[in-house]
């Protein structure tokens, strides 16, 4: 009977590895990597059946495993995690600011914005927003806003200064705040700017 | 000596950085007077507050959700 209790669990974790390898791909941003944190966690989940108390969602218990998993990645690839792509060095600010330092458009007015975080549309375009962020600045952006690290633990983990943090933060936000002003606080009076990976309306684009 | 007024481009990585780098008294000075005359500054500012708490709730839904678009 309890071998029985053991295989039900055990379809049951890996009935969820899809949803795992979905959280693993977004902060990981390599399957290998991804692929090896569902593995090692599925693992750890079927072996000790028993800490899994009942008490929350299966799923949510698993996600809790999944990010120390995620975080052992990290740390087992942080010299190449951390490695800046040409994406990653691409100036944004360029784009957006003019030689003297002003705005080159103006930004535009959110005030009314509190209310859409009831919206499932708007974390649909923010979710989407966060995909087309380049590698390394989607790794440090998740492992702050996902994975809650502080600056002091995800500059030690990826082996990075905190100057180069806050730069990649800084970066990851500002190209945030373009593609969400692009995507959904846009009300038609500007043309989204090219070159700068912020643009939902490529390929499988947000009907926003 | 008055501190150098900043640019909407510094103003901008300042308030952007700000959950993980506090703003020095310096930059606290310059900051306000620049905002008073600045309309583009203070949307950002709002917008960061916004896009600030958003990431908790945003956190919440990815996990709750499962029909959010992942790839």
């Amino acid at each position: 009977m309890k071998s029985l209790c053991r295989n039900e669990f055990s379809e049951q974790v890996v009935a969820l590895q899809p949803y795992l390898m979905r959280f693993a791909r977004s902060q990981l941003r390599n399957e290998v990597w991804a692929e090896d944190a569902v593995s090692e966690t599925m693992l750890a989940a079927v072996e000790k059946p028993d800490a899994f108390a009942g008490r929350s969602q299966l799923k949510s218990w698993l996600v809790g495993i999944l990010k120390y998993k995620v975080i052992d990645q990290l740390r087992r690839h942080a010299k190449v995690a951390s490695t800046l792509g040409s994406d990653d060095n691409e100036d944004l600010e360029e784009l957006l600011f003019q030689k003297d330092g002003h705005w080159r458009e103006m930004p535009a007015d959110w005030g009314c914005g509190m209310a859409l975080l009831e919206k499932r549309q708007f974390f649909e375009v923010l979710e989407r927003c966060q995909e087309l962020l380049p590698p390394v600045q989607a790794r440090v952006f998740l492992m702050r806003h996902w994975l809650e690290l502080e600056s002091e633990e995800i500059c030690k983990e990826l082996m990075i200064t905190s100057t180069n943090l806050w730069v990649l933060l800084h970066r990851a936000r500002l190209r945030l705040r373009e593609c969400l002003e692009n995507n959904w606080f846009d009300n038609g009076e500007k043309q989204p700017r090219g070159g700068s990976g912020t643009n939902l309306s490529g390929g499988g684009a947000l009907a926003v | 000596m008055a501190a150098q007024e900043p640019t909407c481009r510094e103003v901008a990585r300042w308030l952007f950085s700000e959950p993980e780098r506090k703003l020095s008294e310096a930059q606290r000075e310059v900051l306000e007077p620049h905002m008073a005359i600045c309309d583009a500054c203070v949307r950002v500012r709002v917008q960061v507050k916004l896009m600030n708490e958003a990431m908790a709730a945003w956190r919440r839904y990815r996990e709750e959700d499962d029909e959010l678009p992942f790839r």
